[in-house]
């Protein structure tokens, strides 16, 4: 990650390469240069398959859409933009499954995005992958339009495991695909990965992370399986076929992780992020500074300029929304569902419980003093006391943030500042 | 008009047997309500009567009949609560009737609340008329039924009617029966005014209305009234009858049933079987029967909100204004703050309170486990101390005895259950008093019982146990001394008043592992961990710990989507707030009632 306030020998020294550190200190600067500049995530809707766990906005019959949708995707981008050619410096597509989306598809909308956008140079341009949707062809492909950053959904090492998720690859795809990108030349690499998985053990669990540290990516997510209404394993989990997994093991396996990465040399730097040095998602960390960000896709989700909106849903609704002339105005496009503008109580509320997830920025007090004319303490004083008292949070040179006790509690902390 | 002509009768039945729909029906037959306005069940105007499918409140209905014999009668239909908790007021509707129509499910045969209201009918000189109702199902056995009706009652099996209420059959016999059978009041108009109130609710406008029967002398509109029981005087606003709506007379006398608006403001001052004369010719002597209600079962009743507490106070005034069996004063409890503790004439009184406050009142209510009420008699002085709440047991060393409440309980049931009803109640330190076989097959135990082992689940169990078919019903007997100690509950080392009882030493060990284990099961996961005990004087009993949280996280922020994230915490955040503190530790509402589910037979 780019971590502004240290030193830059701190990085050279743990990344030890130079021409990363260059490379970084250049993202940083440019990051700092345009404060202004925005994220924009791109919503792909589209899987070959449901996996058991999901409950995202995808749909698995809708393939003949893509061209449309694509075409939709990028009206959207032209009504959202209108004259400006606003600066961005990331760029995320996210779903459903991106990587389904033909190079051709993918060009009508980065085309489009560079048109009405400006994209900066070192900006990071990240796609989803599932292994096995990805060949050789495919990727060079991509990393010619500019794709610089994969996310690669490995979930887990173990076959047991990733039948009980309805993933449709096996461990072998995901070294696959994370030799095949870097490869074609796209070295910034993420794998995710599920624990807390109905049957998993802790020693599966230790497994996993051992596969996937051995293909040393520079950034890897560990999600606590959450089990959400209307999935599959939801119904499995009322009809008995599976047990609710214990969170004391999860814990433990939480404990387990944040042990071996930081042996590897990883940062944690996000509840349930780490990164090599440098290599933090600069797109998912405007997101946890409560930075400025457009969502665009069926789905998608937005927040710029104190306003919060949705894009509707249904890609079929979507592309013929777009159809439609004369958008509200920025940041809205005809496609959107609801928006929302952010009282002053909601935007406090926001920095806190996205900031606090970066576990060592956390919240900056002064700024948030600057930004809201009132001292952190003199908002939330009454909460944060006792979460200090429980030592869930701590105050220090400045900032406030979660306590180690706390990364794994957080909830306890984020809801006491709504 | 002549008095002659008057019939007043009540329907006596069990729930589900089909009195209100036999109401119904000879509400359509004499008119007095047309199919156009025929709701089902008018006589339950309260919604949670008609879901309970339960009578809570009697009313009392005039009907215009000509009968064969060619002559116009007045029939006075007065209805009774159908519950064991409403015993005193359905002997008072009683009381205002010359007969009685016993409605038996012809599928079912007679029931223990029938039996008894019944026996009260029987000791009240009413003319009973049986009626075998349903026989248009299947499973019908009206002769079956009217054997046992005849075993009981004396009343030859050929005199029951049978009919079927839903469909109509046979109804018109039951009207004429009424005009046959049941004697026509005794009139005397000469002597001053005494109406017996039978019955009474709360009308916003016309203040207390009160459901009487007036047995001797007549009122006219505007004279003023005095209740005998109190002296209270007070100008009446109308006078009338129900038809089934209100409807004004200028005269009501003797034999005739109706009602008096009396302007009162609430009904205590307007008690259900107190006599209302004339304060200017006054009679000098009440009609006999006067008792003024005592409560049986209490419980805390607490707002979920603690800014609540104003509303719930205006809401317990204002059923207290219709039902003078409420009592409450005002609680504190260390875990749930404010509230009142409220008397019940017993546990179903309860519910239904408990119900129409949370849905007429919108409240959302914490209700502590039911008790009953107590007395202590001191060491030394030999006072007695009423004891209405578990945590107000004083220290053992300072009393001589607690004497708690023990009902007689009649149950009527199947034989083949008479295994399971004993089990049940030698386990709750019942007593068998008595049994008898009114009908092949059947049983009626007689048994003596703590009330405070039947208030939580004893009607359920006795339900269940028996598939529905045993019937129950109770009444006071006396004040027992008994081997009582106080159960006490501690979260995290304080002690919880709210979850304090007093049970009997015997009990004590079994009890506290239960309530420990159900709490361990409902206290969710602290910051910290939570040691539960349960504690008799200052010897703990038993022990669990409720672990220290460990997890609580949200996965990623799909998308940017940090709106639903919130929402989910916002959910969490409000299932907070409805959490009740005991000192740092957190406790869900549903704790408080976990001593009702301990019994496990």
């Amino acid at each position: 990650m780019i971590r502004y306030a240290d030193s830059e020998d701190n990085l050279i020294l743990v990344a030890g390469n130079r021409l990363q550190v260059i490379h970084h200190l250049l993202l940083a600067t440019c990051h700092l240069l345009l404060m202004n500049s925005l994220s924009l995530y791109l919503h792909i809707p589209f899987c070959r398959h449901r996996c058991a766990y999901c409950d995202f906005n995808t749909y698995t019959s809708l393939a003949d859409l893509q061209p449309d949708y694509a075409a939709a995707l990028a009206a959207e981008v032209q009504q959202v933009a209108g004259a400006e050619r606003r600066p961005a410096h990331t760029l995320f597509f996210g779903g459903g499954t991106p990587s389904l989306m033909t190079p051709g598809e993918l060009e009508v909308i980065l085309t489009a995005v560079h048109t009405h956008f400006t994209i900066s140079e070192t900006a990071e341009i990240t796609m989803e992958a599932n292994p096995g949707t990805v060949d050789l062809a495919y990727l060079t492909a991509i990393h010619n339009l500019g794709v610089n950053r994969m996310s690669f959904g490995a979930q887990s090492a173990n076959p047991g495991e990733l039948a009980l998720l309805e993933r449709e690859h096996d461990f072998a795809a995901v070294v696959t695909a994370v030799q095949l990108a870097r490869q074609t030349g796209i070295t910034n690499l993420n794998v995710d990965l599920i624990y807390g998985v109905p049957g998993q053990t802790l020693a599966s669990w230790a497994e996993s992370v051992q596969a996937v540290l051995a293909l040393q990516p520079a950034h890897l997510s560990l999600y606590c399986l959450t089990i959400e209404p209307g999935t599959p394993m939801k119904r499995w989990l009322e009809n008995g076929r599976i047990s609710p997994p214990d969170p004391d093991l999860a814990a433990d396996q939480y404990a387990l992780a944040c042990e071996q990465l930081a042996a590897h040399g990883y940062d944690h730097y996000e509840i349930s992020n780490w990164a090599l040095p440098g290599y933090a998602c600069a797109h998912n960390l405007t997101y946890w500074r409560n930075g400025e960000y457009l969502g665009l896709g069926a789905g998608a989700h937005g927040h710029t300029a104190s306003i919060r909106y949705e894009v509707v849903k249904q890609p079929r609704v979507y592309i013929r929304r777009l159809q439609q002339a004369e958008p509200p105005g920025y940041p809205l496009s005809t496609a959107v569902a609801a928006h929302h503008t952010l009282t002053r109580q909601e935007q406090m509320t926001d920095t806190l419980i996205t900031q606090l997830r970066l576990l060592d920025e956390g919240v900056d007090m002064a700024a948030f003093a600057q930004k809201f004319g009132q001292s952190l303490l003199d908002v939330y004083g009454q909460p944060i006391d006792q979460l200090v008292e429980w030592e869930l949070l701590s105050l220090a040179d400045g900032r406030l943030r979660l306590t180690p006790k706390g990364w794994f509690l957080s909830n306890q902390v984020f809801y006491r500042f709504l | 008009m002549t008095q002659s002509n008057i019939r007043n009768f009540c329907i006596i039945a069990h729930i589900d047997h089909g009195k209100s729909t036999l109401a119904d029906r000879l509400l359509q037959l004499t008119g007095a309500i047309s199919d156009r306005e025929m709701q089902e069940q008018v006589l339950d105007s309260m919604d949670l009567e008609r879901e309970k499918g339960v009578t809570i409140k009697a009313s009392a209905v005039r009907m215009n009949y000509t009968a064969q014999d060619g002559r116009d009668y007045i029939l006075n239909l007065i209805d009774t609560p159908g519950h064991v908790d409403f015993g005193y007021e359905v002997s008072r509707a009683l009381k205002s009737c010359e007969g009685a129509i016993l409605v038996v499910d012809a599928t079912q045969g007679i029931e223990a609340q029938t039996l008894a209201n019944l026996y009260l009918g029987v000791e009240a000189g009413l003319e009973i008329i049986p009626v075998i109702n349903k026989i248009d199902l299947p499973a019908a056995l009206p002769d079956d039924v009217a054997e046992e009706v005849e075993n009981i009652t004396g009343i030859p099996a050929e005199d029951a009617i049978p009919i079927s209420a839903k469909t109509g059959e046979n109804v018109e016999a039951v009207l004429e029966a009424v005009v046959k059978h049941i004697p026509p009041p005794t009139i005397n108009t000469d002597l001053p005014l005494r109406a017996l109130v039978f019955d009474s609710h709360y009308d916003s406008y016309k203040g207390v209305i009160a459901y009487v029967r007036i047995f001797e002398g007549a009122i006219e509109k505007r004279q003023w009234i005095k209740m005998l029981s109190n002296d209270v005087t007070v100008e009446p606003i109308e006078i009338g009858v129900f038809s089934p709506a209100m409807k004004p007379v200028d005269r009501l006398q003797a034999g005739e049933v109706g009602y008096i608006a009396t302007g009162l403001k609430t009904v205590r001052e307007c008690r259900v079987g107190d006599t209302i004369t004339l304060r200017d010719q006054p009679a000098t002597d009440p009609l006999p029967g006067f008792q003024r209600v005592k409560p049986m079962v209490f419980a805390g009743f607490y707002p979920s909100e603690g800014e609540d507490y104003a509303i719930l106070k205006e809401a317990l005034e204002k059923l207290q204004l219709n039902d003078a069996s409420l009592v409450f004063e005002p609680e504190t409890s260390s875990a749930l703050n404010f509230g009142f503790r409220c008397g019940f004439l017993g546990l179903f009184h309860m519910e239904i309170i408990q119900e129409r406050l949370e849905r007429e009142y919108d409240l959302d209510l914490v209700a502590t486990a039911p008790s009953v009420r107590y007395e202590v008699v001191m060491s030394g002085t030999g006072e007695v101390r009423i004891i209405n709440s578990p945590a107000d047991l004083p220290d053992p060393a300072t009393f001589d005895e607690v004497r708690e409440p023990w009902m007689d309980v009649h149950i009527f049931t199947p034989e083949e259950y008479y295994g399971v009803i004993m089990d049940m109640v030698i386990k709750r330190r019942g007593i068998l008093i008595g049994q008898e076989y009114p009908a092949p097959g059947r049983v009626v135990l007689h048994y003596e019982l703590p009330l405070a082992e039947m208030i939580v689940d004893f009607y359920d169990k006795l339900k269940s146990g028996t598939r529905g078919y045993a019937s129950m019903d109770y009444e006071f007997k006396e004040y027992r001394a008994s081997n009582l100690v106080k159960l006490e509950v501690l979260v995290n080392k304080t002690p919880v008043d709210a979850l304090a009882m007093i049970v009997h030493t015997e009990d004590a060990y079994h009890r506290g592992q239960k309530l420990v284990s159900a709490l361990k099961e409902k206290i969710p996961r602290q910051m910290f961990e939570v040691p539960i005990q349960a504690a008799v004087g200052n010897r703990v009993i038993s022990r669990a710990n409720v672990k220290a949280m460990r997890k609580d996280v949200l996965a990623k922020c799909y998308g940017g989507d940090i709106t639903r994230k919130k929402k989910l915490l916002e959910k969490q955040k409000k299932g907070k707030k409805r959490m009740k503190m005991i000192g740092s530790v957190e406790v869900p509402q549903e704790a408080f009632m976990s001593v009702l589910q301990l019994n496990d037979d």
